[in-house]
This record gives structure tokens, C-alpha cells and sequence, in this order.
């Protein structure tokens, strides 16, 4: 006995070098030996001053905080083995900053943080009343109660990542937490009693303010195991509301809510497991089941998720995938709400809620991709997928929606300098569940990117869709049929590279979406009027122009300009029911949009560079329809920079 | 005493299965190998490997590249002091002797005096430009298929891998400190193919993609998952919410299942519409919805203005069915 385990040690000694992880010493020279260089931590600072000056709605620098101010920036590497650091940072002004930081110690600790903001400017909107002069005693009544007020949305994202493994096994156990604050100041528009004695309601603007902080944090842990690997989480997930959470209002001389943005909560499991990537055949598959509650209505949701591929590879110029998929969504919504809801005394019992829609629904898809000879590349790609609800009836959608889809595509490439892509899809729809969708769908695209002169480049793409639907729903009305739809897009950009210091790319980007549709709108007496197919519209073209230009080693500019104009609208045309004109300048738009912007740095000796931006922005409502929520606007954005790298 | 060895032998045989365990979980094998791309992968057989050192200590055009490369994760793998497994240069590009064949201090001063550069033969290297792409991502996933990769968990049935997209393409190995794309950069780097996604976010309302306020992994995750556009999480709500989750729900009063695919009304790049809309007011609505009755004509006109000036709950409410409050 004591031989024979001395024997078994010495064999797991000599022969199982992995587990005890010895290096093996060559016989090297010393001029052979690789020297790793000692990496010097390297810093960079940047201080500078934003001026910024605005002409009427913000909307022209939508997503810029508003205001002068001082910045400040920089960077460090540093990499002190074993440990790496980097952290990058820059501060536009107290809105608006992104800060990026990593560090790691050896492979067992990986740490990255991420904060960023923006400041989301929102437009005051009038409500407008289509008899100012007349005391109406309904909705056509507006009451302004947040006139010259500034509304925006300052949102600051925190994202967390940890990882710890194990020395030499690659276990790790890991934490993932994401934190989003959202402090806002908005609009909020209402119908309702505009007094606390009023019988009646009109249309109501005033301001509301509520911050939201949602919480969403997953620890896991996973592992090689073998011929798998295993991935296991649980997440967490909670947002509160503070401030306006809800608003109050009267309506038929009782105070009631309005708007509740309730408190949520989730939690979630996952599990993944997957082979090795680099065989043949390789799988992988996931569940992950979630529970939802609303905190202050006690609606609730399950949703569980599975999915399971497998990609086989029988011939290099073959790969087969085939996925599957399983959703369900179970909602489980109070039926009733009491007296006294939500602490309004006002507030009286509502019962007989419908029941939300539950549903499952089965996804099962088959791929190949066929690569005959270098430069040709096939893909087929056919899809199932069959929805089931629960409680349709009372909704008066179908139980069951099946889609089928075929996508066929090609990468081509004749020769090193031009390569074509082409798609083609085709879509059928079993028992569509609302009127947007489509019996049928056919879209394809092709694009061609060529590179005809060492000195040019070239892009053009263009795609359409066009969806059909033969017998639309509108609550039990059956006369209302005909539905169709035309999207098309094109793309086209050349950049020429005049020198190796001067590159100028035009572009122009074209989209066009079509729509002519039946539908049910009830004249004065109640009754559905149908209109026969209305037809809607709305474009965009956008034109840029981007120059780059370096005349000296030392010295870069970048400039560009670009217009985008956008317009749409509906036109319904049945006189018994609509006044055409009435209706559709209601949703007339003209908008166009210019932007300039030139840049540069100058780099001076020791590492000292300046910097310069200037950026215009123009928005412009073209007709000035009081109706189309768009409101002109300039904004002028100027950016000094002085800045040191040691 | 006879107990005890039992217990012993036990014990041992445990430890020495636990060890073994170890040895064989620690291994990744994949299933039916692609011998045709390890060949292509494994460099010359006529080869052997000379070491880092060599690769780099006589060729001054590799300095750039390694100057770079030094400060990138890969390039700390070069050094035994960063602790992490070590990778060097004929890890990924095969064996190198025959590429410097020939190739000595003397005849690189002597070309450097005469004002050539010494070339080396670097066609015997792994022919990288002329790889496939499944080739060439395989040389990546030799290594993080055996390290709880998750991030790749569906590379292999996902879009990119399937439309000839390699790791290479996105990840520069030799250059800068990260081999990820930076956040901020995700914008330049996705929309050099999406060149149709860039112009979407340049109509009037968009997410601030292009302000790079908002990436495009914040939705969309490059590496693939089994979710339609490759978006990160397994219904466009849950994406959608991850920002927006007073939208979330659930309510005692949804917005029929409707509110589960916020794309039915919502075009998430760009769209020329106030709040992203995929078609304008009222008429998006009208799509489903009969219009109202029982109106003068001016106050027909209110009804047709701006549906959610009334309804303004529209993505479901906890208090009244219309979604008026």
C-alpha cells in the first residue's frame, strides 16, 4: 500500500505539470531574452473655456448644456506591472462630463467605471385653443399654467464593472452594476378640470418635476468546465421616483391622480452555457427568468427566455446555424382598484379591468451561408415564429400570429477594389395583431463600395420596402380593408484623398416612407366614416460636405458642414367626415436643419498643443405651423483648448 | 488500522480525481476541429519559433508597432512582470524563422547605411490578408474560448461571424492601451459599415449618437446574441427601458401588448418626427385607433391636434384605462 501511493504521487508529480504551473527554462543567450521596456506613465491635461450663445428654442442645441463655461480634461497610463491603470476624463460644464476609468492587477482583478451625462433640452409647447375668443366649456379650453418656463432632462449614467478570478483557473466571480439618475424638469399636459368647482375639462400645460434612480445590479460567476463553460447570474433591478411622482388634478369637483410614474421592481436569473468556439460544431443556449412587480398598483409581470443554437460547419465553405426561441410574458394586472386609490379620497372604484395580455411565443430559425470561392459569400436565412395570447378575445387582436421569413443575401467581390452586398427579404404574416403590420413585406437593398483610384472611394446603397395588408381591424368595423406601405432609402458618399495631407468627402442621404391607408374616423353623430386610402408621406434628404486637412505635421484642421430638411404630413380626403385642410395642417412639418463646424489643433514643442472649435447650428421650422411641435432655433458653440501631454 | 488506510486511500484517490478534474476542466477541446483553418493558423511547418526578442530586436520598422503595442493588454503579455498568460508575437503570426532567415545586426547597419530598409520575409509568416474570416477569429478564440470568454457567447451563430466579419475588424491589436473600442469611438468605428444607421441619427430627432452622449453598445451588442438586431436584451422593451424604465411597466391598464415592441411606433435611430415617431400625429395613431365622435368642428380639431396632449399616459397607466390619467 504505502508503495503503491508513493508511486501514484511520484506519477502525478513528474507527469501533471499544468496543475502545478512550472515554467520550463530554455537554455537562451542573454541577447535572446525578450527585455519587456519599462513603459513610463504618460499624462495628458487639458484646460479651456466653452462660450455659448442661443437665438430662440433650444431645440437648436438639443443635446448641449446651454451655458459659458470653464473645462477641463486629461488622461493618465500608467502601468506600474502588475497593475494597469488608465482614467480618462472630461468636463464640459456640471451637465455634461464623461469620465472612463480602468485598472486591472495581473488577470485576477479587472475594474472598469464609466460616468457620463448629458442635458436633454425639451421645448415648451403651446397648447393651442381653436376659439380663443369664445368661453368654451370643453376641451377645446386650454389653460397655460407653465408659461416661459425652460424644461430639460440632466441624465448621469454610472456604469460599474468587477471581476475577481482565480490564479490560474479561469473562474471568475463577477459584479456588474449600472446606476441612472434623471433629475427633469417637464412638460406635463392633462386633461381636466381647470378648477376645483368645474363640472367640465379642458386641456391643461404645467410643469412637472420628477427625478427617477434606477438601480440595476448583477453578480455572477462562470467557468471553464470541461468541454463547456457555464456562466450563472442573479440581477437586480429598482427604480424610484421622487418629486412629481404624481400629479394632482380635478375632474368633476373631486381631486384626483394624474401621470402616476410608479416605483419598480425586478429580479432576474440567467444561466448560459456554451462549447468551445473554435470546433466544427459549436452550441450554445440560455434561459433567464424574470419577475416584475409595480410597487404601488401591484401589477405584475414573469417573463422566462430560453435560446439554443447549434453552428456546424461541415466544409469551409459551408456553415450551418439553427436557432431556437422561446419567450413568455405573464402579466398578471389587479382586476380592480378601490375607493381611496393612491390616498385620493375622490378616487371611486373601478372594477371589471381587463386582464393584460399574456403570450408565448416560439421562434425557430435555420441559417446557412455558402462561400463557393474567394469573393462570393451566400446566405440564406429562413424564420418561424408563432405568438399565442392569453385573453386576445377581450382585446380584440388574434389568439395566434405566425411569421414566416425568408432573407436571401450575397457578399460579392469581382475584384480587390469593389464589393457588392444585395438582400432580399420576404415576409408573410398569419393573423396580424395590429394594422401596422403587414401581410406581406418584401424589402431589399444593395450597396456598392468601390475604390476605383488609389485617391477615391466610393459608397452607394439603396434599399426599399414595401408592405401590404388586405383586411384591417378597427373594432368590430369590417369595411376597412387596404393597407400599403413604401419605405426606400439611398446613401451615396465619395471621399477623395487629394493628398496625404487633404481628404474631402461629399455625401447625400435620401429617405422616403409612404403610406396609404383606410381608415375610421366618427362624424358628429358618432357613426365611422371610412376614408379610403389616406394617404400619408414624409422625407429627408441630408447633405454633408467633410474636409480634412493637415498642411503641416504639427497642424490639423477638420471642418464640415451638412443640411438635413425634413417634411411630412397626412392628407384625408373624405369630406363627410374630415375638412381636409383642417386636419392635415395639423401634421404638416417643413424643418430644416444646417450645421457648420470647423475645427483644429496646433501642436508646439514639448508637447503643448491649442485647440480651436467652432460649431453653428440652425433648426428652423420652414412654415412655421403652430401645430408641428418644432420650434426655430440657432445655437453658436465656441471651444478654446489649451492642452500638455508629459 | 485497517479502517484508517481505507480512509487514506480514499482521501487520496479523491485528491489525485480532483487534480486530474482540474487538469482536464482547465483544457478547451473543441468538437470536430476545422483541421483545414488550424493548418492555415499554424504558420509554417518548416519552421520554429525564435523567440520575441528576435522578431523584434534587429527591424527598426517594427518600433512603431511595438511602441504601441506595448502599452496595449496584449502587449503587457509580452512581459512575465504584468502577470498575465504570456502571448508574444509568434503566438499569433506562427513560427518566424524562416522570415529572418538571413537576416543579421551587420546587414540590417550595413542596409541602414546604404539608406534601405531590411525587409523581412514575412510571406512565410501566417498570411493574414488572405485569411477568411472564420480563419482569422479562430486565432483569437484559441485562447478566449478556454477563459469564460461570455462576452462571445453567441459569436458563433451571430451576424457578424456569419457575414464574414473577423475579431480583427473591430480590434486593433497593436495599437493603444485598450483593445476595446472606446465608448465614445463606437460611433466612427460601427457606422463604416452601417453607413445608412449614421445618417438615420441626422434627422432632427434622434438619440444623441452622434453628440456621443449614447453609444451603440448601449443597445446593440457586436459580438451577437439571439435577439433580433443583435440587441443586448431579449425584447426591444427591456432595451428600451434600460434608460426609460418609467416606460417599463408592467400597469394595471397596458397599452394592449402593443407596448412590448416599442418600435411599433418608435423609429430608435433618428426620425424626422418630434419624440422619434415613425410617422406623425394623428395619423400614427389613426393606424389603429377610430378616430372621435361627437364633435363640433372646432372641437373635432382638438381631437386630431396631438392625441397625447389628453391621453398623456400613453405607454400605460396605473389609473385610467384611456390613459388620460
Amino acid at each position: 500500500m504505502k508503495m503503491f501511493l508513493i508511486l501514484l504521487f511520484s506519477v502525478l508529480f513528474i507527469f501533471n505539470s499544468s496543475v502545478f504551473a512550472e515554467e520550463t527554462e530554455t537554455t537562451e543567450t542573454e541577447a535572446e531574452i525578450y527585455h519587456f521596456p519599462e513603459i513610463k506613465p504618460e499624462f495628458y491635461g487639458l484646460l479651456g473655456y466653452r462660450i455659448v450663445s442661443l437665438g430662440g428654442s433650444e431645440k437648436a442645441g438639443e443635446f448641449e448644456y446651454l451655458h459659458s463655461s470653464p473645462v477641463i480634461g486629461g488622461e493618465i497610463r500608467a502601468f506600474p506591472f502588475p497593475h494597469r491603470l488608465h482614467l480618462e476624463a472630461d468636463v464640459l460644464n456640471k451637465k455634461d462630463y464623461f469620465i472612463d476609468m480602468d485598472y486591472s492587477y495581473k488577470d485576477l482583478i479587472l475594474f472598469r467605471g464609466i460616468n457620463r451625462t448629458l442635458f436633454h433640452n425639451l421645448d415648451n409647447l403651446t397648447l393651442i385653443d381653436p376659439q380663443p375668443t369664445v368661453a368654451n366649456t370643453d376641451s377645446r379650453e386650454v389653460f397655460v399654467r407653465d408659461a416661459g418656463e425652460k424644461y430639460g432632462v440632466f441624465a448621469d449614467f454610472k456604469n460599474v464593472f468587477l471581476r475577481l478570478k482565480t490564479p490560474d483557473f479561469p473562474f471568475h466571480v463577477y459584479f456588474d452594476g449600472k446606476v441612472y439618475d434623471r433629475d427633469s424638469s417637464s412638460q406635463h399636459t392633462l386633461y381636466s378640470s381647470p378648477t376645483p368647482t368645474a363640472s367640465w375639462r379642458g386641456r391643461i400645460s404645467e410643469k412637472r418635476e420628477v427625478d427617477l434612480n434606477l438601480r440595476d445590479y448583477t453578480i455572477g460567476m462562470n467557468s471553464h468546465l470541461g468541454p463547456i463553460e457555464a456562466d450563472l447570474s442573479h440581477g437586480e433591478k429598482r427604480l424610484d421616483v421622487t418629486g412629481d411622482k404624481v400629479v394632482s388634478n380635478y375632474y368633476n369637483k373631486k381631486l384626483l391622480p394624474y401621470g402616476l410614474l410608479p416605483d419598480l421592481k425586478s429580479s432576474t436569473n440567467t444561466l448560459k452555457l456554451h462549447t468551445s468556439y473554435t470546433g466544427r460544431l459549436v452550441a450554445s443556449a440560455s434561459v433567464s427568468s424574470t419577475d416584475k412587480e409595480n410597487r404601488d398598483s401591484g401589477a405584475k409581470a414573469d417573463y422566462f427566455a430560453g435560446s439554443a443554437d447549434i453552428t456546424y460547419v461541415p466544409l469551409t465553405t459551408v456553415t450551418l446555424v439553427a436557432r431556437y426561441k422561446h419567450k413568455e410574458a405573464d402579466l398578471d394586472n389587479p382586476l380592480s382598484l378601490p375607493a381611496g386609490y393612491l390616498g385620493y379620497s375622490g378616487f371611486t372604484t373601478i372594477t371589471g379591468i381587463k386582464p393584460s395580455l399574456s403570450s408565448q411565443t416560439d421562434t425557430v430559425s435555420g441559417y446557412a451561408r455558402f462561400r463557393p470561392f474567394k469573393g462570393l459569400g451566400l446566405n440564406a436565412e429562413y424564420t418561424y415564429e408563432r405568438a399565442k395570447r392569453k385573453n386576445s378575445d377581450e382585446w380584440n387582436i388574434p389568439e395566434k400570429t405566425t411569421q414566416r421569413n425568408i432573407a436571401l443575401s450575397a457578399n460579392i467581390r469581382p475584384f480587390k477594389k469593389l464589393t457588392f452586398k444585395t438582400r432580399y427579404v420576404h415576409l408573410n404574416v398569419s393573423n396580424p395583431s395590429y394594422n401596422t403590420q403587414p401581410d406581406t413585406s418584401d424589402s431589399g437593398s444593395i450597396s456598392m463600395s468601390w475604390n476605383p483610384f488609389t485617391w477615391a472611394n466610393t459608397l452607394l446603397s439603396y434599399s426599399i420596402a414595401k408592405d401590404k395588408r388586405d383586411n384591417l381591424h378597427f373594432a368590430g368595423y369590417v369595411e376597412a380593408k387596404n393597407r400599403t406601405a413604401k419605405r426606400d432609402k439611398l446613401l451615396g458618399n465619395i471621399t477623395f484623398m487629394l493628398s496625404d495631407k487633404l481628404s474631402v468627402t461629399p455625401s447625400y442621404a435620401y429617405s422616403h416612407n409612404k403610406i396609404k391607408q383606410d381608415l375610421l374616423i366618427d362624424n358628429a353623430a358618432n357613426i365611422g366614416q371610412l376614408d379610403r386610402d389616406v394617404p400619408y408621406k414624409d422625407t429627408a434628404s441630408s447633405y454633408s460636405l467633410n474636409v480634412n486637412y493637415a498642411p503641416k505635421k504639427n497642424l490639423n484642421i477638420n471642418a464640415e458642414a451638412s443640411e438635413t430638411k425634413g417634411r411630412g404630413g397626412f392628407y384625408p380626403g373624405n369630406a363627410g367626415a374630415l375638412q381636409s385642410n383642417t386636419i392635415a395642417s395639423f401634421s404638416v412639418l417643413k424643418v430644416k436643419e444646417t450645421t457648420y463646424s470647423i475645427g483644429s489643433d496646433y501642436r508646439f514643442k514639448g508637447d503643448w498643443a491649442v485647440g480651436l472649435k467652432y460649431k453653428y447650428n440652425n433648426f428652423k421650422d420652414m412654415i412655421n405651423n403652430p401645430y408641428d411641435d418644432a420650434k426655430s432655433g440657432m445655437v453658436r458653440i465656441i471651444l478654446l483648448t489649451i492642452s500638455k501631454k508629459w | 488500522m485497517i479502517q484508517s488506510k481505507k480512509i487514506l486511500l480514499l482521501f487520496t484517490l479523491l485528491f489525485i480525481f480532483i487534480f486530474l478534474g482540474c487538469e482536464s476542466l482547465k483544457s478547451s477541446k473543441p468538437i470536430m476541429p476545422i483541421k483545414e483553418y488550424e493548418k492555415m493558423i499554424a504558420g509554417r511547418l518548416d519552421a520554429d519559433y525564435v523567440g520575441t526578442a528576435r522578431c523584434l530586436s534587429a527591424c527598426h520598422s517594427h518600433d512603431k508597432i511595438k511602441q504601441d503595442f506595448n502599452a496595449s493588454t496584449m502587449g503587457a503579455q509580452l512581459s512575465k512582470k504584468s502577470g498575465l498568460p504570456i502571448v508574444d508575437c509568434e503566438s499569433c503570426h506562427g513560427p518566424g524563422s524562416l522570415a529572418i532567415e538571413d537576416i543579421t545586426p551587420e546587414k540590417v547597419e550595413q542596409d541602414r547605411k546604404e539608406g534601405k530598409e531590411t525587409k523581412c520575409k514575412y510571406e512565410t509568416l501566417i498570411d493574414y490578408k488572405n485569411l477568411p474570416a472564420q480563419a482569422l477569429s479562430l486565432i483569437c478564440l484559441k485562447c478566449h474560448t478556454a477563459n469564460a470568454t461570455f462576452n462571445l457567447h453567441n459569436w458563433n451563430a451571430g451576424v457578424h461571424a456569419m457575414n464574414d466579419i473577423s475579431c480583427s475588424d473591430c480590434h486593433k491589436v497593436h495599437v493603444g492601451v485598450d483593445l476595446k473600442v472606446k465608448p465614445r469611438e463606437t460611433v466612427e468605428m460601427c457606422t463604416k459599415c452601417h453607413e445608412e444607421i449614421r445618417a438615420e441619427f441626422l434627422l432632427p430627432s434622434h438619440h444623441p449618437l452622434a453628440e456621443r452622449k449614447v453609444f451603440c453598445t448601449d443597445c446593440h451588442d457586436s459580438h451577437g446574441t439571439p435577439n433580433e438586431k443583435s440587441l443586448r436584451k431579449a425584447t426591444v422593451k427591456e432595451t428600451c427601458t434600460q434608460c426609460h424604465a418609467e416606460k417599463e411597466g408592467p400597469f394595471v391598464f397596458e397599452h394592449a401588448d402593443n407596448s412590448e415592441e416599442c418600435s411599433r411606433c418608435h423609429s430608435p435611430h433618428g426620425s424626422i418626427n418630434n419624440n422619434l415617431l415613425v410617422t406623425r400625429v394623428p395619423f400614427l395613431c389613426l393606424q389603429c385607433h377610430e378616430g372621435h365622435g361627437r364633435y363640433s368642428d372646432t372641437r373635432k380639431d382638438v381631437y386630431y391636434m396631438n392625441c397625447t396632449t389628453c391621453h398623456s399616459q400613453i405607454h400605460g397607466s396605473d389609473i385610467q384605462q384611456r390613459f388620460i390619467q
